[in-house]
């Protein structure tokens, strides 16, 4: 048996060329197979290998990677990286303006720009109807039902004198249903809340009553079930003081929605007629030049086939589609579905 | 394209500084002369395609002779070291996919200009095969990485990222198999 350190010895002779002995001819005989079987002819380069033997600059043996997009956005040029930042600015502007995150004075500036070169309107805080896609105004028009629940839902009557926490009354065109001038000021009660601060509150509980059909006017229609319809009780304080008083429905006190007779449509949209003078309210709502209570008579309008029975008075819904053409300077029939969404806005 | 001149003698420096400068006769005297070893070592090692993992490995010494540096030896040992990596990932991959058995009664097409020396390498690549079969994987890597990559104690020990003891031990247990297994089946003349 040969020991280990021959044998190692034997292998670094045939490793630098030297025969080790015939003592060791396993080992000789190995060595000359592995030489043998490694010293055949040139195997055949593959292209990318015979390309690189030609003396071509490698590539790195493969198809380049294309940069990823980080890279693409590094090397590019100044210009494109301004434009792009412009760009994206511009979008993320005209995303808040859409979606009515953008501060007033902001989004009146911003306003036009949007509207002119994209299919939304930037809604402006005086003009909530603004918020809503122009589409889906006729859409809305016609679920105006459903819409405009919500929008007429408050607490309670406001007490006299906080009248002015509502919402501006000019958003609301004036309307009057014959018979309805005379509904006392407290009717006004029955106004949306400004911030939508009163949804769910009291749902429906108005409703059942003032689906009665009022005996003064034909426009004067109930809305039941309406959800987050603020109660309309007899408690209900008249509201402010701005309502010239005139004109109470027969035998509706203020801000009675189920107090009245049957028959009786108490909180008429004429109840927002009542509106002082000065009170100019904003400027791009429909009807914006509202006239002030005093110039705002109970229009006789004949909405006998026009307004479901559901509506009731108090409803803003009634009082849009009761509203004539003439009842604003910038025509009444086209703003009127504005007035009614903005309700329905308010209360989002 | 310059040529290599014919007959000329180009020392080891004079080669690698003209494969530096891209210069397609030093390239193809470099692949020329290791390009049938590292074959060779695929082949001994049951890669399943040798000829393209010696494409591989050279492509990338190609790539990378500008930053070479050393003698002939460590130029030997430097292509070894690819072609050893090259082969640990080429297991590391067979290993996760369907396992191809090699032809082995086809080893490659025998060249018709020396139909005996080609038979001759087959049949030693046969036993040398057959006596690797024998041996564990880190002795057989050691022998061949020392006898085909004429690789030192040390740079084998580096490559294999183990001590100079560990693979000194590892050679000598395999030349103590191999010498009995020879010893077993009779020298072949």
């Amino acid at each position: 048996m040969q020991p280990d350190r021959d044998r190692e010895a034997a292998f670094e002779a045939l490793l630098q060329g030297r025969d080790p002995g015939d003592a060791f001819g396993p080992l000789t005989s190995f060595a000359e197979d592995v030489r043998t079987a490694t010293g055949g002819a040139v195997p055949e380069p593959s292209p990318a290998l015979a390309v690189l033997l030609r003396g071509a600059p490698g590539t790195g043996g493969g198809a380049a990677r294309p940069a990823p997009t980080a890279g693409r956005l590094a090397g590019a040029s100044v210009r494109v990286k301004v434009a792009l930042a412009a760009a994206v600015a511009a979008t993320g502007v005209a995303t808040a303006g859409a979606t009515g995150r953008l501060p007033e004075p902001v989004a009146d500036a911003v306003r036009p720009i949007v509207e002119l070169v994209t299919p939304f309107e930037v809604p402006a805080r005086s003009d909530p109807v603004r918020r809503r896609h122009s589409g889906d105004r006729a859409h809305r028009a016609e679920t105006a039902d459903d819409e405009v629940g919500p929008a007429i839902a408050g607490p309670s009557a406001p007490p006299p004198g906080q009248a002015s926490t509502g919402p501006p009354s000019s958003t609301i065109p004036a309307v009057a249903a014959p018979g309805y001038a005379a509904t006392p000021p407290g009717t006004a009660a029955a106004e949306p809340a400004p911030d939508g601060d009163a949804e769910g509150a009291g749902a429906g509980s108005a409703a059942p009553e003032a689906s009665s059909q009022p005996s003064g006017g034909p426009a004067a229609t109930g809305t039941p079930g309406r959800a987050g319809q603020p109660p309309a009780t007899p408690e209900s304080p008249p509201r402010g003081d701005h309502g010239s008083g005139q004109g109470h429905a027969p035998g509706g006190p203020a801000g009675q929605a189920s107090g009245g007779p049957p028959g009786q449509a108490p909180g008429g949209p004429d109840a927002r007629t009542s509106r002082p003078p000065d009170d100019p309210g904003p400027p791009d709502v429909a009807g914006g030049g509202k006239p002030p209570a005093t110039e705002a008579p109970a229009t006789p309008v004949d909405t006998a086939g026009s307004v479901p029975d559901s509506m009731s008075p108090a409803d803003p819904t009634a009082a849009r589609i009761a509203t004539p053409p003439e009842a604003g300077p910038s025509g009444g029939g086209g703003r009127a579905g504005r007035s009614r969404l903005s309700g329905w806005d308010r209360t989002r | 394209m310059r040529h290599q001149p014919d007959g000329a003698e180009h020392d080891f420096d004079a080669v690698i500084g003209a494969a530096r400068a891209r210069e397609s006769w030093a390239l193809e005297h470099l692949y020329t002369a290791l390009a049938p070893a590292v074959a060779g070592f695929f082949r001994l090692q049951r890669a399943a395609e040798p000829e393209d993992l010696t494409s591989e490995v050279f492509a990338g010494v190609l790539r990378n002779i500008p930053t070479f540096r050393g003698d002939e030896s460590h130029f030997r040992s430097w292509v070894f070291t690819i072609a050893y990596r090259r082969l640990a990932d080429e297991r590391r991959a067979a290993s996760r996919r369907p396992h191809v058995r090699p032809l082995d009664g086809v080893l490659e097409p025998v060249d018709a200009a020396d139909v005996e020396a080609d038979v001759a390498r087959l049949l030693a690549t046969r036993r040398v095969r057959e006596l690797c079969a024998t041996l564990p994987p880190a002795q057989r890597d050691v022998l061949l990485l020392r006898l085909v990559g004429r690789m030192t104690v040390d740079e084998v020990a580096a490559l294999m990222e183990r001590s100079r003891g560990a693979i000194k031990a590892l050679q000598r247990r395999g030349l103590a198999t191999v010498t009995a297994v020879v010893d077993a089946r009779g020298v072949p003349l």
